[in-house]
């Protein structure tokens, strides 16, 4: 069974956990708007199995005669 | 059994308008949270609208679940099919909201951190068809 998962990371990591008293920036929310920004145009690559038929159709009609 | 890389076709978050994930909105949060402004509640409830749509979105991918190949004539034809990926696996719950003259406290900044960072590295499971 193929691994169906696929991660995507993007270059923004967004923000560290905040200590309750700590004062928290601007920067720590556009942490967290970056990551935003960076999904807009993310993506997946998926492993997707399949099967490969071989759907002969021969329909050999020789008319050469007797050997 | 034979197996290939695909790549998502498309991308959909649920949600439109404030909570949309596009460059409208978070060049809006970017200048909502600039230095020296205040953090309103509303601000808040935009981040958690985004944040909660992104953990919601799903991508669309064909799934191949046969290649055929005819023997004697030259032709192939791929047996394929249009499918969504689930939404965001193994997900946290929603963000809450923040109400108007709420105080922001580290447990909200926090939980709302922690949907940013998931989102930074996350992954879809799709249900890969396989017929012959």
């Amino acid at each position: 069974m193929a691994d169906d998962l696929s991660t995507s990371t993007t270059s923004s990591v967004g923000p560290s956990d905040t200590n309750e008293g700590a004062t928290i920036d601007a920067a720590k929310y556009k942490e967290m708007v970056s990551v935003l920004n960076d999904l807009i145009s993310h993506n997946h690559s998926f492993y997707d199995d399949y099967t490969t038929v071989c759907d002969c159709q021969c329909q050999c009609d020789c008319g050469r005669g007797a050997l | 059994m034979a197996q290939r890389t695909v790549s998502a076709n498309s991308t959909t978050y649920p949600a439109g308008g404030a909570a949309a994930i596009n460059s409208t909105n978070v060049g809006d949060l970017n200048t909502k949270f600039s230095s020296g402004n205040t953090i309103e509640a509303d601000h808040m409830n935009k981040l958690r609208g985004m944040l909660n749509n992104a953990i919601a979105h799903y991508h669309n991918y064909t799934d191949m679940y046969s290649s055929k190949t005819y023997g004697n004539t030259g032709h192939s034809g791929d047996l394929e099919e249009s499918k969504d990926s689930t939404a965001t696996t193994s997900r946290p719950s929603d963000a809450t909201a923040v109400a108007v003259g709420e105080a922001i406290q580290a447990t909200r900044f926090n939980q709302y951190a922690n949907l940013s960072r998931f989102m930074h590295s996350h992954t879809h499971s799709i249900s890969d068809r396989i017929v012959s």
